[in-house]
């Protein structure tokens, strides 16, 4: 029977393409990192949730070490924001691990692929535009206090609402030009990958093709 | 386990070769997907219930990872017509053969993933279950790739 026309062709380019293109693999092959884009984004998530858990003790450390309210506050908050942002880490960690879809059905695995990376850099972003301005306003304001100027502030309304107009232009401005770093550094990663996977996705659902 | 791994991979090595001949396009691409695919078998191997042949099991890990692979140059699987390298250097292909890997190879990822399961005999429906498709789909999408393949070797024939 020859179904597709090319049957002869077929077996003589299977016995080239068969020839080996590496040496037999090994047992120490098998602990290789992986470079698929899901496990690189993974590796990132872990430093991440890493980071976290060692960064989140410094900013409680710091609520107590400084004595300004405000600071105080501030500190609170972005060790609040912190908390919250590795409760989301470890929640797209266990998501992101659960079971291999490299054994699932072509199209099925592409699909999970392409929603689990997308989800991924989609909440990132969303909730770093929160965290970003509370960090910003911690820092700055413990710049003042280590700086020793706090006093100063506090006795003359001019300089607190001049400190206080500076504060908002850096919120204003480091907000969302960090956002937009982000959601470029991502693009830049993996903005190409996803429209790739789209087209392939497409390719295998559209019908007319 | 990992030998009793690593022998049924070794059996069915073939496969592995076959998919990252036609989905890589250098030495180094090819080293790297060679390895992916091993590590991604690997991953998967406890998910491997016996249900399906290991052949079939192996050929979707493979086909799921060149189609999602990052490859170093940062750009999915594509081919460009100037960058193939013929297999002129194997005496035993002859050159009929040579025309169809170049064909193959100029076909998009997806419709080069189908093509390849139905050369090596895979019937409509093991397609279908391997990509994910109806068996319809695949019935049509077939169609169409043996059309523009036998377009794309007649095209190389004369082009050659």
């Amino acid at each position: 029977m020859k179904p597709t026309g090319f049957d002869n062709e077929w077996d003589a380019l299977q016995k080239a393409l068969q020839q080996p293109t590496g040496k037999a693999y090994t047992e120490a092959d098998l602990r290789a990192d992986s470079a698929m884009p899901l496990q690189k984004l993974k590796r990132q998530w872990n430093l991440r949730i890493v980071f976290t858990v060692v960064i989140a003790p410094v900013w409680l450390v710091a609520v107590f070490y400084f004595h300004e309210i405000i600071i105080q506050l501030l500190m609170g908050l972005v060790f609040v924001a912190n908390l919250w942002s590795l409760y989301i880490s470890l929640n797209l960690k266990a998501k992101m691990q659960k079971g291999d879809i490299s054994n699932l059905p072509v199209l099925e695995n592409l699909k999970a692929t392409h929603n689990l990376i997308s989800t991924v850099i989609k909440l990132e972003e969303r909730v770093f535009i929160f965290i970003y301005p509370i960090s910003v306003a911690a820092g700055f304001f413990a710049g003042i206090s280590i700086s020793g100027a706090s006093n100063n502030i506090a006795n003359s309304p001019d300089k607190a609402l001049a400190i206080l107009i500076v504060l908002a232009v850096c919120i204003a401005v480091l907000t969302p030009l960090s956002h937009f770093l982000a959601k470029w550094l991502n693009k830049l990663a993996f903005g190409n990958f996803l429209k790739e996977l789209n087209r392939v996705i497409e390719s295998y659902e559209n019908e007319k093709q | 386990m990992k030998t009793r791994f690593l022998e049924q991979i070794e059996e069915h090595t073939g496969i592995i070769n076959k998919i990252v001949n036609l989905y890589a396009d250098n030495t180094d691409d090819r080293q790297d997907l060679r390895q992916e695919i091993l590590l991604q078998a690997w991953r998967s191997y406890a998910s491997f219930e016996n249900r399906s042949k290991f052949s079939t099991w192996l050929y979707r890990v493979c086909l799921n990872t060149a189609l999602v692979f990052h490859r170093k140059s940062k750009r999915m699987v594509t081919v460009d017509i100037d960058n193939i390298k013929p297999l002129s250097n194997n005496n035993e292909v002859h050159h009929g053969a040579e025309l169809l890997y170049l064909a193959v190879k100029q076909l998009p990822p997806a419709e080069r993933s189908i093509i390849i399961l139905h050369l090596d005999g895979y019937a409509n429906e093991e397609i279908a279950e391997i990509i994910g498709i109806s068996k319809n789909n695949a019935a049509v999408k077939l169609h169409r790739i043996k059309q523009t393949l036998t377009d794309k070797v007649r095209n190389e024939a004369n082009r050659v």
